[in-house]
């Protein structure tokens, strides 16, 4: 494991601030799956005055990566959850993370790939549409609705062949860190697509911030701008009321202001919020691969969550989110961009 | 100065099967990773543990119980096998108190975090000891009641920490200490008997037994849940300031307040290094907050500022109050310090009204005088009609041995304070810490203490080392 860096300090001495908003923390109740008890151990571990094995290092993987401890944090620009991916770093890996790592390796992708929308790649187009991971595994519809919503406006839409699938977000998590979508850098050289859109926030902030010569877009800000320029039309979905999820990492990773409440409340739809939501969301237990590698764990943090939407019908904009609230027991949970794309018919 | 605790011998195998039994296999943990998150709290001394690379008084299990019961075996399993049990919350604590100095089981209580009811008619919360202090204030707050009680640690600290540390939030002037708040209790006395407290405003039928548990630290049972008096949010706030000459006009301005009935929430009277430290101001800056009913905060509101104006305070409006308002829960000061070198600590006291400049002085000077001392300071907050709280904040930068001047920091400090007179702790609590004082502080009382603890826990384990008893 890599030493990690010096900011860490400062929380391990911190006297766990932000604790009260750890959903991981709250789920487990373990002291050492605590924000700062995370960067003590990373820190001890790192001073070699704790053995560094696969049991020591579990607890610097139990992170959503939520970033709901650095809204209460006083260190302005400190965040713990990429100080923990860091201090992961090369290893050693708990079980569920090696077996996660072997499926990575061996089909693109943590979760298993499911099948995949054949490529469509031209030069040129306005969107050059990049699906993630979880996309793939368990919402290819909310690509295909993405995509079929931006064409309905009149771009050209290529999509991003399956070879070019990791961001590079998975590996960070699983304390492999790779190169940023590799094969996406030549690809771009090759379409000169207008931009690159993307559905899921972890991608979008591991692309924004890769250095593209491209403007990377969440698919969400494209479409609600679409129809907001008279460019896309949406069917009327109301009257109805739906309870909003807000992501984690639409929210407080990246903001996507009001643009997911106005697509909603613009096909009819009564928006009803949860007591926490916004920046104060609170988090499914999905991200950072939690479900993937402590899968238990994961579940817990979902089921609180899902206790607190309450509501029937619950709208979220993620596909990692979907997933992690379905397999907590939600009869009723949509993708945004597919229900307002007429496609939100779910099981 | 280097601190060893010699852990009490256990036999891991019988401990687990032991503990197996008492929690389910979920239920405890012996992985070397959850022992040492459970070996320390925010006394500086452990932090100074673990930037030496330190892994000191290790616990051989942590138990995380989910009901009363399961605590009552936890407690009768440990008696039996003679294991140390040692209660801990969130570990915020800042005197030691649950580092489980001789080894044994941890009791984590953090699996104990319901609120179980809100009582709206008789305004009582009934909530489980192991739940997070904002997160208990959010949950009232959503039905416009809150518990009156802000420590700064609000978010990072549980019922049961505050009850047994007999804590102070920082409005505890208007709704006062834990202590106050109480109204009545759960829990598991060490022989491993459950017992509830009769639920009614006030008893005459005897000594209070469950009393003896406000403030033990976990020496004298578990706490598992608290009824605690609540209130409606306040409908109106007054945020009120003023800087004053010296500490003695400020002090005298609250004195006058509290004795005439006034119960201002938030009163905060800062020395001048922190006055200009915060605010930027010359002079004895005082904070205040005055909240509740529109009626009677307004008038409290009216009788303070009177006061404050009969002795010469210079408003300073609501500027302070809000400065403070947006820095009350930031303890990020401390972080960096310890980082470059240095040691901070922070020591509140009580005393009466007639001794309260002496105390300020007394402290801050013998603080101030202590080698390696960089800065001493102090403030006057948790007022009562007859004294007052000081809170004093030591930073030094000792160079190599920061545990040797860590201790004679307090070593001035309470000696200062004795010598003054008054109680040589407010609301942190005696952990480990305060120790060495506590029999000039009890008198004969403190030896009644231990024969007490020695009847409740003939076997001994619950939280040796602490209190000194
Ligand atoms: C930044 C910061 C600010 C603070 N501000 C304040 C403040 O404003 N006012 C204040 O009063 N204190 C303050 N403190 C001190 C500390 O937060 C309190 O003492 C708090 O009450 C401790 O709660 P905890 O849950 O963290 O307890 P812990 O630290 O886990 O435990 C404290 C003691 O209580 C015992 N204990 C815990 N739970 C139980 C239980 N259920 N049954 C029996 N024994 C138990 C433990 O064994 C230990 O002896 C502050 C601390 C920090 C770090
Ligand atoms: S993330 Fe910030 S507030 Fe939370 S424990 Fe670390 S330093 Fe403290
Ligand atoms: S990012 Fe979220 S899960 Fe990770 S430590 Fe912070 S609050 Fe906890």
């Amino acid at each position: 494991m890599r030493r990690p860096p010096a900011s860490l300090l400062d929380c391990a001495i911190c006297p766990n601030l932000c604790r009260c908003d750890c959903p991981v923390t709250a789920a487990t109740a373990r002291e050492v799956h605590s924000p700062s008890q995370k960067a003590r151990l990373a820190h001890l571990l790192a001073s070699g005055a704790l053995p560094v094995d696969a049991d020591t290092v579990e607890p610097l993987y139990a992170c959503a990566g939520c970033g709901a401890c650095t809204e209460l944090c006083p260190f302005t620009g400190f965040e713990l959850a990429p100080a923990l991916r860091e201090a992961r770093a090369g290893g050693p890996h708990p079980a569920g993370v090696a077996a996660a790592l072997d499926t990575l390796e061996a089909t693109g992708s943590p979760f298993g790939l499911a099948p995949l929308p054949e490529d469509e790649i031209f030069e040129s187009p306005d969107a050059l549409y990049f699906a993630g991971c979880a996309e793939r595994a368990f919402a290819p519809e909310t690509a295909a609705a993405a995509v079929s919503l931006m064409r309905q406006a009149g771009w050209t839409v290529a999509r991003v062949p399956s070879r070019e699938v990791c961001c590079g977000h998975a590996l960070r998590c699983l304390g492999s860190p790779g190169p940023v979508a590799p094969g996406l850098w030549d690809l771009v050289a090759v379409l000169s697509p207008s931009r690159v859109v993307v559905g899921c926030p972890e991608c979008y902030r591991e692309l924004a911030g890769a250095g593209l010569e491209v403007e990377v877009e969440p698919a969400l800000r494209v479409v609600r701008r679409l129809h907001r320029e008279g460019r896309l039309r949406l069917t009327p979905l109301g009257p109805g009321e739906v309870t909003y999820h807000d992501p984690c990492g639409w929210t407080r990773l990246t903001d996507l202001g009001r643009d997911p409440l106005e697509l909603l409340e613009a096909v009819g739809l009564q928006v009803r919020l949860p007591r926490r939501h916004g920046r104060q969301t609170d988090c499914c237990g999905a991200g950072d691969l939690l479900a993937v590698h402590s899968p238990t764990v994961a579940r817990q943090v979902a089921r609180r969550r899902l206790a607190a939407l309450g509501g029937p019908t619950v709208v979220t904009s993620c596909a990692r989110c979907r997933q992690a609230l379905r397999e907590a027991g939600a009869a009723d949970v949509h993708d945004l961009l597919e229900l307002v794309a007429g496609g939100g018919e779910d099981g | 100065m280097s601190a060893v605790y010699p852990p009490t011998p256990v036999d891991p195998e019988a401990l687990r099967r032991a503990l197996a039994e008492a929690v389910g296999e979920d239920g405890y943990s012996l992985a070397l990773v959850d022992r040492v998150a459970a070996s320390r709290d925010y006394w500086p001394p452990a932090t100074l543990w673990m930037l030496e690379g330190r892994l000191v008084a290790l616990p051989a299990a942590v138990v995380w119980p989910r009901t009363v019961d399961e605590v009552a075996a936890v407690l009768r399993t440990c008696a039996a096998l003679g294991v140390p049990v040692t209660p801990f919350g969130e570990g915020s604590g800042a005197v030691g108190g649950a580092v489980p100095v001789r080894g044994g089981v941890v009791l984590d209580t953090k699996r104990m975090n319901a609120v179980r009811r809100v009582d709206r008619s008789n305004l009582l919360v009934e909530v489980e000891a192991g739940c997070n202090g904002e997160r208990l204030e959010r949950r009232l707050g959503a039905e416009r009641l809150t518990l009156g009680h802000v420590p700064q640690s609000l978010r990072c600290s549980t019922v049961g920490g505050w009850i047994s540390c007999r804590a102070a939030g920082q409005a505890s002037t208007r709704y006062g200490k834990i202590e106050d708040i109480v109204v009545a209790l759960e829990g598991v006395l060490p022989t491993g008997e459950p017992f509830r407290s009769p639920l009614a405003p006030r008893t005459a039928t005897g000594p209070r037994i469950d009393h003896l548990l406000v403030g033990a630290e976990g020496t004298l049972g578990v706490i598992t849940a608290a009824h605690l008096r609540v209130w409606p949010l306040p409908e109106t706030r007054y945020l009120q300031s003023w800087v004053f000459d010296n500490e003695e006009r400020g002090l005298e301005a609250v004195r006058r307040t509290l004795q005439a009935g006034g119960r201002p929430a938030v009163v905060r009277l800062y020395d001048h290094f922190e006055s200009s430290r915060h605010f930027g101001r010359k002079g004895w800056v005082l904070v205040t907050v005055v909240e509740g009913d529109p009626l009677l905060a307004e008038a409290e509101a009216r009788l303070l500022k009177g006061n404050c104006e009969s002795q010469k305070g210079w408003s300073l409006g609501e500027g302070p109050v809000r400065t403070w308002m947006v820095h009350r829960f930031d303890v990020s000061l401390a972080s960096p310090l310890f980082r470059q070198g240095a040691v901070l600590d922070t020591i509140e006291v009580a005393c009466l009204w007639d001794r309260a400049q002496d105390m300020y002085r007394e402290m801050v000077g013998a603080l101030g005088e202590v080698a390696g001392t960089a800065l001493a300071s102090g403030h006057f907050s948790h007022f009562y009609p007859e004294g007052a709280c000081l809170y004093v904040t030591v930073v030094g930068f000792p160079g190599e041995d920061r545990s040797s001047y860590h201790a004679r920091a307090w070593e001035a400090a309470m000696e200062a304070c004795l010598g003054v007179g008054g109680s040589i702790g407010h609301h942190h609590g005696a952990g480990l810490q305060r120790v060495p004082w506590l029999e000039r502080e009890h008198g004969a009382l403190h030896g009644a203490l231990g024969r007490v603890r020695r009847a409740l826990d003939p076997a001994g384990i619950m939280n040796p080392g602490k209190l000194g008893v």
